[in-house]
């Protein structure tokens, strides 16, 4: 079969029965809990996983696709109505669609967000559509030292391109592959880090990490915001739709966001948070009138919302063909897969084709839908976020409670929930990232697994981590990184003593 | 700003500690066998290593005078009220995983809701109506609808 007739059975798979059901049902929670302040793809994902668990895998996985492009979409509602993010992909958004808003431009700006949206989607869903087998096939060339590299890579880029200082990001990895290591080893049997509980003889669950960072963390800082009064409210105000000059000025925004988005969605680690600051930086860029950035320029929504929905189609590639998450939302359909008993990778196209090519073609049909839904129901959407504070975040503390023990139906998983909850809050007030921290866990056992096959296969020799070009390059850029992101605090630390020691010394002396 | 830099270094402080704990514990787990040249052992031995030096650099990195990042959180202290006020969210929810053998969901999720929004200063009134409606709401979609084996309760069947 062609890619066409692939594509042309996945979108039937996804029209047909349940399925559609599932792709509605998806597309339209996902697109409330992407609005819901505090809350985004992951975090939507993460709290409704466990309302997947008794569905069949393509099913589970329509439906988890769905809310993860339905939250993609509800995430700018709340950025430029609150200026309160859905998740960090829609902080870029809130710079100039809030002020939009405040401007009684808020349905313009809602309207802008879909239609990009919509157009990021769709080219993010063509270049997967097409791109994702040759990619693929090149990945069938992946030995355990490539995987190693591309893992290691992936896990230092996410720690070193966010915001912020890179050491804080590695120490995130750092503490996710520590956790990966708990349980027994697969290799040789041998517990670690169990403390003699049976509990822990699997590891540690990835969905009760994924609720505690994500969303019990969320509630833990949401209730600091209430406590302080800062919880916003919603006006809006203007007519919905774009007029012709703000049509005129985006025409080529939502083609260089998505074409920007997918790119850098194709990276692992990168993700949706990365494509929309470069896509912003591009639209500034090109725009005739840059001064307006920051103050409401409607380029400044068009092209980080399409870069942001191009992004999804760029991420499931490297999930899909490498078992790599691109970002912590695809961290979490790994996890999802894994607990559907499917293991992504070069086979999956051609072990699982009705799964792969039925989540693609829901994709399409899920993009129709939320744009749909969008325009619309704008009105609808934001009565709900009118919705009190403390209620709103009693039902997402309910859900991650109630999710983390439905997993296994085991009240351990609410405890692990809870320690990374209390983690995930500490790590927010050091502003550590837990989104590498997330990443590490999820592939920390694979990454490990490929270093000791690697050294086994080249007999305990280190250079059996590089025997190709391709290993190599990742390792070096992984190197270059690490190095890039911790020289820099020392050099800073250096040279304030450097001045201090001439002052204390004398002129001449150092 | 001092608030800042002094949680960095406290959570420095921590990943030391945790990174030498985490170190030494290793030091128990199996060692290379014949076909694995790494071993269970290595790997976490590197990554307890790695932990330490990095909490070291981070914790240089705030004497050498650069401003730490922030993300989307407000700058400085938290007052005491808003401290506490997450310190019983955190009790709450350990207290649902204490309770819930216990008195059953039903109940448990009543005492969640209920508990949290007292904390958050909510009226009592409107706190029984949510917790009771948000209670029969999770019970009808995880009990009813999703079929949660949630555990008895030894009070039996009539808080289930």
């Amino acid at each position: 079969m062609s890619t066409i007739e692939f594509l042309a059975s996945g979108i039937a798979t996804a029209l047909t029965g349940w399925n559609f059901a599932y792709v509605v049902i998806g597309a339209f929670v996902g697109t409330w809990i992407g609005m819901l302040p505090g809350l985004g793809p992951s975090t939507g994902i993460a709290l409704l996983l466990p309302l997947t668990y008794g569905l069949d895998p393509t099913g589970g996985m329509i439906m988890l696709c769905g809310i993860y492009f339905g939250s993609m979409y509800g995430g700018s509602i709340s950025s430029i109505l609150l200026n309160t993010p859905g998740d960090v992909s829609s902080v870029i958004t809130m710079l100039d669609g809030n002020p939009m808003a405040k401007r009684g431009r808020g349905g313009a700006a809602l309207f802008c967000s879909a239609i990009a949206s919509f157009v990021g989607g769709t080219i993010g869903l063509i270049a997967l559509t097409f791109l994702a087998e040759p990619i693929a096939r090149f990945a069938l060339r992946f030995g355990p030292a490539e995987y190693f590299a591309l893992m290691l890579f992936a896990l230092v880029a996410t720690a070193t391109i966010l915001k912020g200082e890179a050491v804080k990001g590695l120490i995130a990895i750092m503490l996710g592959l520590m956790v990966a290591t708990v349980g027994i080893d697969l290799q040789s049997g041998a517990p670690r880090f169990t403390m003699g509980s049976p509990n822990l003889f699997d590891g540690v669950s990835l969905v009760a990490v994924i609720v505690g960072l994500f969303g019990i963390a969320e509630v833990f800082t949401n209730t600091g915001e209430l406590m302080a009064r800062r919880w916003g409210k919603v006006q809006i105000a203007g007519r919905l739709w774009m007029d012709k000059n703000e049509w005129w000025r985006c025409r080529f925004s939502f083609f260089r966001g998505s074409v920007i988005g997918f790119l850098v969605g194709i990276v692992p680690g990168a993700g949706g948070a990365v494509a929309t600051l470069l896509s912003y930086a591009a639209e500034k860029r090109a725009s005739k009138h840059p001064e307006e950035f920051g103050k409401g320029a409607i380029e400044g929504v068009a092209g980080p919302e399409a870069a942001n929905n191009a992004s999804v189609g760029g991420a499931l590639i490297p999930l899909f063909t490498l078992g790599l998450p691109g970002s912590s939302a695809t961290a979490i359909l790994l996890g999802a897969l894994m607990v559907f008993g499917i293991q992504p990778g070069p086979q999956l196209f051609v072990e699982n084709p009705d799964l792969v090519w039925g989540i693609i073609g829901s994709l399409y049909v899920a993009n129709v839908i939320l744009v749909i839904l969008n325009i619309p129901f704008i009105g609808i959407f934001v009565k709900m976020l009118k919705m009190p504070g403390a209620p709103l975040n009693a039902i997402i503390l309910m859900l991650t409670l109630t999710g983390a023990y439905s997993l296994n139906n085991n009240i351990f998983d609410v405890q692990i929930a809870l320690a990374f909850g209390m983690l995930g809050y500490l790590l927010r007030k050091a502003s550590i990232p837990s989104a590498p921290l997330l990443l590490a866990v999820a592939l920390g056992g694979t990454l490990e697994q490929s270093v000791r096959q690697a050294l086994s296969l080249s007999g305990g020799n280190i250079s059996g981590l590089a025997p190709s070009l391709i290993a190599a390059a990742f390792l070096g850029l992984s190197i270059l990184l690490v190095l890039l992101g911790t020289l820099k605090p020392v050099i800073g630390l250096a040279h304030r003593i450097k001045p201090s020691l001439r002052t204390s010394i004398g002129p001449g002396k150092v | 700003m001092r608030h800042a830099i002094g949680m960095d270094r406290l959570i420095a402080l921590g990943c030391i500690l945790g990174g030498s704990v985490y170190l030494s514990a290793s030091f128990s787990i199996a060692q290379a066998d014949f076909g694995d040249p790494m071993g269970p052992r290595l790997f976490p031995q590197i990554l307890g290593s790695l932990l330490i030096l990095l909490s070291i650099i981070m914790m240089l990195s705030t004497f050498s005078g650069d401003a730490p990042s922030r993300e989307n959180h407000p700058a400085g202290a938290m007052p005491f009220r808003t401290l506490l006020a997450i310190g019983l969210c955190a009790a709450t929810v350990i207290a649902f995983v204490l309770l819930l053998p216990v008195i059953g969901f039903p109940m448990s999720a009543f005492m969640v809701i209920g508990s949290f929004l007292l904390i958050l200063r909510e009226p009592m009134r409107p706190t029984l109506i949510w917790a009771a409606g948000l209670t029969a709401l999770f019970y009808v979609v995880f009990v009813v609808l999703l079929q949660t084996p949630f555990p008895d309760s030894i009070l039996g069947g009539i808080f289930q």
